[in-house]
């Protein structure tokens, strides 16, 4: 064996400093931890095979008496093996400026692919005022060859206001198949002041609570639409989610899953044995 | 003229005979790539394909993965099956081509996106398999676009590009 010269060991030395010197920045570059978020997901119906309504759900957790910081960026990594091009969730689009004009109602009822709620707080002086708002998810028309999807919030109480922001499809590595990219506007509570801080959202994508009318020869017909399908084969920890989001200065990332429900061969064995 | 010094003749008698074999590296190979370009140009012919397919669904397992059975009409005129296997964001495509002169069988990935009552796809497809007319075919940058109507699945599509017969 040839042992390395002095001016080899050198160069190599060398090398690994540069390299040293290069990733420094990198790590140095990483968001700060955010605060905690609680990610909770479901399936309604759970049975592998079967078409669903995917629940998606999150919750900052945040000191009492304090406001969080403003959430930018939300991206939610969905299982692989499922899709919603398949279902016929979101037969129509909507835009924006229907949307601001008229209202989520003002949209087809074909372009409803979900439903939910959000809590949005804001810090008016001393007090922190919490904004409940019903959430609406339609189809948009596909933005960059993007599957998108437009979250209109409307608030209730005890401002009536409304916000609209856009999600979009993206690809995701195994063992996700896709990520619902949505960036989330800023939106001062009052002229200067901090931006209003999206706590607490709880969406649903698919058929539950949608209902769809056509019409056929004149008659206006309601039917439901299918939802994604539960992949047949169960991962061995259950359908993974995980989500990243991003406050103006810090990043935060949980994740979750929907267990595997048992087959009914396997529940009788076990309450065999019991 | 100065003679050569010994030094000199020695540096002739071995640079000489490297510059020729590698003179002879340089020009055989490049001969027989030649040779052997003008044997395929003389042999192979290229047809130029498009071809507009309709489809309906056959068969779906689960929601994802479907098959759709229909016909071209254009360079081939073929009746085509399409296997799908479709994601959020791509789809998985193989297609089976089954012409007069022969049969073509290939696959491919595309893009995949939904946009109100459609989803549209586009991508390359690649000859993987060939009988009759098309056995030694070789196409690897088919082109396919298309739409799938969302309630009932049914594909149109286009592929445009060129098979090496």
């Amino acid at each position: 064996m040839i042992a390395p010269s002095r001016t080899a060991k050198q160069i190599a030395a060398a090398i690994f400093a540069a390299a040293a010197v290069l990733s420094a920045p990198l790590s140095a570059q990483a968001a700060p931890a955010g605060p905690p978020v609680k990610l909770e997901v479901g399936f309604s119906p759970d049975k592998p095979g079967a078409q669903t309504t995917v629940s998606l759900g999150f919750t900052v957790i945040a000191p009492p008496h304090t406001l969080p910081p403003a959430m930018t960026r939300v991206e939610i990594d969905l299982p692989a093996g499922m899709g919603i091009g398949t279902t016929n969730l979101g037969e129509s689009t909507c835009t924006a400026i229907v949307v601001k004009v008229f209202g989520p109602r003002g949209c087809p009822s074909t372009s409803f692919m979900g439903l939910g709620n959000a809590i949005a707080e804001a810090q008016l002086g001393p007090e922190i005022l919490q904004e409940h708002s019903q959430v609406a998810i339609l189809m948009a028309p596909a933005v960059g060859e993007h599957t998108t999807v437009l979250y209109v919030a409307e608030g209730s109480s005890p401002l009536a206001a409304e916000a609209t922001f856009e999600g979009e499809l993206l690809a995701a590595g195994p063992p996700y198949g896709a990520s619902v990219v949505t960036s989330v506007p800023a939106v001062p509570a009052v002229p200067e002041g901090p931006d209003i801080a999206l706590v607490h959202m709880r969406n649903t994508l698919g058929p539950s609570g949608l209902t769809y009318f056509r019409t056929v020869k004149g008659e206006r017909i309601r039917y439901r639409p299918r939802g994604m399908v539960i992949p047949a084969i169960c991962p061995a920890n259950g359908y993974p989610f995980a989500a990243r989001f991003t406050f103006l200065e810090s990043e935060t990332v949980a994740e979750s899953r929907v267990p595997c429900q048992h087959t009914k061969r396997h529940k009788s064995k076990r309450s065999r044995r019991t | 003229m100065k003679p050569a010094s010994p030094k000199h003749r020695l540096y002739m008698r071995v640079s000489l005979p490297l510059i020729l074999v590698l003179a002879c590296a340089i020009w055989l190979p490049s001969q027989s790539a030649a040779s052997n370009q003008s044997d395929i140009a003389s042999t192979a012919k290229t047809l130029s394909i498009t071809e507009s397919i309709s489809a309906h669904l056959v068969s779906h397992l689960g929601a994802n993965k479907l098959t759709e059975r229909g016909r071209g009409s254009g360079s081939l005129s073929c009746p085509v099956t399409i296997a799908i296997n479709i994601s959020y964001t791509h789809a998985n495509v193989t297609f089976e081509c089954n012409a007069n002169s022969g049969l073509i069988s290939g696959k491919g990935e595309t893009t995949f996106y939904a946009s109100g009552g459609h989803a549209y796809f586009h991508g390359y497809l690649t000859v993987i398999h060939g009988t009759g007319r098309y056995a030694h075919s070789v196409g690897s940058r088919l082109y396919i676009t298309g739409t799938a109507r969302r309630n009932d699945y049914e594909v149109s599509a286009t592929v445009t590009g060129s098979l090496s017969l």
